[in-house]
């Protein structure tokens, strides 16, 4: 008991975690800002239970061993498939889509996100066993599924931005573990003619969407409007920001999904270049500091199990710092440990407590 | 594991590491493009989306008479404005907002596209304009309330008060005069929109409140003025005219009326020949009633006296090459009929004794050739050419009244002085400006009033005119019951071809009354009367009209007998002063829909009539006798005025010693008498 504790005290790894908590304080106050004509919820109040319970979430991770997880890879990974079936099944439809579900009326979860942990220890399970210098086509096809089962189960909610953020584990995983020059090539090919295919399948809001990602002005009170929105926050913001609480673009509810998706605007409009800056900076930090990590990693299932972590994360913030400054088309990606909501914070957290997990145990004892 | 496959991982990771760091330096010169070079664009692009300032206008303050009634009042009414960016359709708006509102389609459809936001629809709507707007509910349509004059007693001293533009500005008259005083600070109010396009306003600056003014005018005064102006006007078919009544020993005027009037509530549908004041602008040769002062020089500088003889020469005298007659053939007159008989005959001799530079100084010392000052814009100054270009004949012309312009404010000011006992006064409107509980005095007498003339000349010219009123050319400015002093004018206008008209006169009376104790000096001049003009038969019984119901009013004690004649024709008291709270008062009648009072009547459940506390009771003078002893009041810092108006309130006489303000009184306030009593009072003019 006394050796564990030592353990944590001597390789716990503080400085990811400060970034974490710096990052997240500053989610909460923006959260707060965001939210503060908002009378009937107290987002901020919410959050901050989130975090902690997203904490403890860290702890329980790199408590266990993450031989052991991988060990029970497997049965996790049937969990999380019965999850997302029972989320189609009992889920409770948000705009369009059955994404969360409803543990007694008092606590609201969206199972995609904590699935996503799922599927970095499942992915990396497999991967690390394969001992070839490339991988076969039956280990891509093979991984492919892994991933592939919960991405259509959450394109059947639908929820095709959830879906996506699957991906980059699988492609991640599979660059680490080695895909033949071909194989990539082939890959390029295939994935130009899924576009062109899947171009005639998309619906037209699907095709208006990816119009006004590349010309948001062609509709600026419809599709265009949240990223012109956006923008307009980010850029009024200026060098210094409008000061915390003094977003007139947020309080005055131009902005949409302020408090969640949108919450890096506010970051941008009220703390201004310098805030925005920290944030990415803190961002680059912890995936920083996660990959010396997985450099120094005891074995492969620990690199593949950090890197499947950080592509999660990585994913999350460029896509969606991307599409608040209108570099990347608007999908309801949220930011993590910045934007409002349970599943994600503590979906982090977990990712986060992986990849700790995997630093304390770097050296062979 | 492997050591190969290990070894090839660092690579790996590099490289998407790499890749990762691509695109957090994308992202990261992105936000300097946004929130550097960007800012001032995307800044502007939140503040147009998000607000709009506008002014409003402050509360304009209150013009009020000397006893309180409201003359010119602001009240809040409805501006409509849009927010064009919220309109979906405006085209379908446009045509519900003109038809609402009376203004043109195309003018309101180019308005909303004028502008993506904040655009005037029009401002200060009337009570039904309002409702019929707020009743279509239209999408991105607003309203602010606005302070917008009102004039509740509609011409009366209109041109005193003057008016203002669609931004309370004041255009003219004390409105213009007192424009930083009474204006106030507008306020300035922040409109913000937020994303579901409501907006809401919000207050950056509230506007600040304009003082009021008390005036010296007496809206009853003013009111008799006017309606006896009016009359003579129509009946004497002239072109217009113009009347002032002023206290003598203070300079307040007490009123001031130009006819023809105009409406200041609705200003711009009047020609602007209109609303300028006669009684400051216009400047005429004041013929006879300059006599006055030619006597006065003469008299003061001892050069003659009332009852030496002038040789009037049989009708004519000639000066230079110009032959000057009388309109009867004079021989000798004492001065004192040289004046009521109006010789200009007699006034060229007295002329000449003065000489130019003697009866120059003592035309400026009288006020002409300078503004008065009174606080009103536009004041003309009167023309007068320095003796030093007079040729003989204009200290001839100008010792009978021609060869010098005049304005009316300058007569009466002058023939004020004559009536005070020979000092100078100041002639004012506004008595004093009230800011909040804050009162402060607007006329400040400053220097001791100026001697003109002695005492003695004084009572001397004031013993001669009322020769002129009880003999003379004046006799129809006889009073009932009150002695008074004054002077007739006929002047001749001037062609165009510069020539004196044989048709076109100016006639005119300046005087006042009583004359022992005068509470009222008065101007009356008349614009071109056809038919009858001469000033006598003209202006002198305007001015007996206004004065004899004036002076009842102000409940000053007669101190003639009624003359048998004027027993016996006496008449029922020919247009009685109004009741201007009740409906026969002109303004009551069903012109007061549509106005602002209406308008404000309607919004809060009353009915369209003119606020009786704001046009007052009218005081006729008379006393009632109560049981038992009455307590005698303190009198003391009144005026002769207040001080009869007090006591014959209770029923009591007075008695009155001095002039100016009551210093003492017997018996002393708070004793008991019997009704009837009389009470005596000294007055001074100590400061």
């Amino acid at each position: 008991m006394f050796g564990k504790f030592s353990l944590y005290a001597k390789d716990f790894d503080w400085l990811i975690f400060l970034l974490a908590m710096g990052i997240a304080v500053v989610g909460v106050i923006e959260i707060h800002s965001a939210t503060q004509y908002d009378r009937n919820e107290s987002f901020y109040l919410k959050q901050i239970y989130r975090i902690l319970l997203g904490v403890l979430l860290m702890v329980v991770v790199m408590s266990i061993d993450y031989h052991a997880l991988a060990e029970n890879g497997p049965y996790l990974y049937a969990i999380a498939i019965l999850a997302l079936i029972s989320v189609l099944l009992f889920g409770k439809r948000v705009s369009g889509s059955k994404s969360w579900i409803s543990l007694g009326g008092f606590f609201e979860l969206q199972p995609s996100e904590l699935v996503k942990v799922v599927v970095v220890i499942a992915l990396a399970r497999f991967l690390c066993e394969i001992r070839t210098e490339h991988l076969t086509g039956a280990d891509v096809v093979k991984a492919s599924a892994i991933a592939g089962v919960p991405i259509l189960l959450v394109m059947l909610q639908p929820d095709l931005g959830s879906a996506m953020t699957f991906i980059p584990i699988l492609l991640v995983g599979l660059s680490l573990g080695g895909l033949p020059p071909k194989w990539i090539v082939g890959a390029a090919i295939m994935a130009v003619l899924a576009v062109g295919a899947g171009w005639y399948n998309l619906k037209a809001y699907q095709k208006e969407r990816i119009y006004t990602f590349l010309q948001p002005e062609r509709d600026p009170q419809g599709h265009g409007y949240h990223s012109i929105q956006s923008k307009i926050a980010v850029g009024s913001g200026g060098f210094w920001g409008k000061g915390v609480g003094k977003g007139s673009q947020t309080r005055l509810g131009f902005l949409p999904e302020r408090h969640t998706d949108f919450i890096f605007s506010v970051v941008g409009e009220e703390l201004g270049f310098v805030g925005a800056a920290a944030v990415l900076l803190f961002y680059l930090m912890i995936i920083g500091r996660s990959v010396q990590i997985a450099q120094t990693a005891r074995d492969k299932l620990g690199i593949y199990l950090t890197m499947g972590a950080v592509s999660v994360l990585l994913f999350h913030i460029l896509e969606n710092v991307g599409m608040v400054v209108g570099l990347m088309p608007i999908t309801g990606i949220p930011l993590p440990l910045l934007s409002y909501g349970g599943s994600s914070v503590m979906a982090t957290f977990m990712l986060l407590g992986l990849i700790v997990n995997v630093r304390m145990r770097r050296y062979v004892n | 594991m492997p050591p190969k496959s290990r070894e090839s991982f660092p690579a790996r990771i590099f490289i998407l590491s790499g890749f990762f760091l691509v695109w957090a330096v994308v992202l990261a010169s992105r936000l300097v493009h946004l929130q550097i070079f960007q800012y001032t664009d995307l800044s502007a692009k939140a503040e147009r989306q998000q607000s709009r300032s506008f002014e409003i206008s402050p509360r304009r303050g209150t013009i009020y008479d000397r006893h309180g009634r409201e003359l010119a009042v602001s009240v809040n009414v409805d501006s409509a404005y849009a927010i064009s960016s919220e309109i979906k359709d405006p085209r379908q708006t446009g045509d519900a907002l003109a038809q609402a509102l009376g203004l043109e389609r195309q003018a309101v459809l180019a308005k909303l596209k004028a502008t993506r936001g904040f655009v005037w629809l029009k401002r200060k709507l009337d009570a039904a304009e309002a409702s019929k707007v707020k009743a279509l509910q239209l999408r991105g349509v607003y309203f602010e309330k606005e302070s917008k004059r009102f004039y509740p007693n509609r011409e009366l001293a209109a041109h005193v008060l003057g008016y203002v533009g669609i931004d309370d500005e004041g255009l003219s008259g004390l409105e213009f005069a007192y424009q930083k005083r009474i204006g106030g600070l507008p306020g300035q109010v922040l409109l913000h929109t937020d994303a579901h396009q409501r907006s809401f306003s919000s207050v950056e600056r509230p506007p600040e409140p304009g003082e009021d003014l008390v005036l010296t005018i007496d809206q009853t005064l003013q009111y008799l003025v006017e309606q006896e102006l009016a009359v003579q006007v129509k009946e004497s078919n002239a072109l217009g005219g113009t009347v002032i009544m002023m206290a003598p020993h203070s300079g307040e005027v007490l009123a001031m009326a130009s006819y023809p009037a105009f409406n200041p509530n609705h200003y711009s549908k009047y020609a602007p020949e209109l609303w300028k004041n006669r009684a400051i602008v216009s400047v005429y040769e004041p013929g006879s009633t300059f006599k006055i002062f030619t006597a006065a020089t003469a008299l003061e500088e001892r050069l003659t006296r009332p009852d030496e003889l002038i040789d009037c020469l049989r009708g004519a005298i000639v000066v230079g090459k110009h032959r000057i007659r009388d309109h009867k053939p004079y021989g000798l007159l004492p001065v004192r009929e040289v004046v009521a008989y109006s010789s200009n005959v007699g006034a060229v001799q007295l002329g000449f004794r003065i000489g130019k530079e003697r009866f120059e100084r003592y035309i400026y010392a009288f006020g002409f050739g300078t503004p008065t000052d009174v606080d009103l814009p536009g004041e003309a100054k009167g023309l007068l050419r320095p003796s030093s270009q007079w040729p003989t004949v204009t200290l001839a012309n100008i010792a009978m009244g021609q060869g010098i312009g005049v304005t009316p404010i300058q007569l009466v000011t002058a023939v004020s002085l004559i009536a005070n006992g020979g000092h100078r006064v100041k002639p004012h409107i506004v008595e004093r400006t009230r800011s909040g509980a804050i009162e402060k005095v607007s006329f400040e007498p400053g220097a001791p009033p100026g001697r003109v003339i002695s005492r003695e000349t004084a009572a001397l010219l004031a013993d001669m005119l009322t020769g002129v009123v009880k003999t003379g050319t004046a006799k129809s400015s006889q009073l009932e019951g009150f002695s008074a002093a004054g002077k007739t004018g006929t002047a001749q206008k001037v062609d165009p071809n510069g020539r004196y008209s044989h048709t076109r006169f100016i006639a005119s009376f300046v005087g006042f009354a009583p004359v022992d104790r005068p509470e009222i000096a008065m101007v009356v001049t008349i614009d071109e009367p056809r038919g009858r003009y001469y000033g006598g038969e003209v202006a002198a019984p305007v001015f007996r009209n206004i004065a004899e119901q004036a002076l009842r009013y102000l409940t000053v004690s007669p101190d003639q007998e009624l003359t048998p004649a004027q027993l016996a024709k006496r008449r029922p008291a020919h247009n009685p002063i109004p009741d201007l709270a009740s409906d026969e008062f002109e303004p009551a009648n069903a012109s007061w829909e549509g106005s602002p009072e209406a308008m404000l009547a309607s919004q809060t459940g009353g009915t369209a009539t003119p606020d009786a506390s704001s046009s007052g009771k009218v005081e006729v003078a008379g006393s009632f006798n109560r049981a038992g002893t009455i307590e005698v009041p303190d009198l003391h810092g009144r005026s002769l005025r207040m001080a009869i108006v007090n006591l014959s309130k209770l029923g009591l006489q007075l008695e009155a010693f001095g002039s100016g303000l009551v210093v003492e009184q017997s018996p002393a306030s708070a004793s008991r008498v019997e009704p009837g009593s009389k009470i005596l009072v000294k007055l001074s003019r100590r400061h």
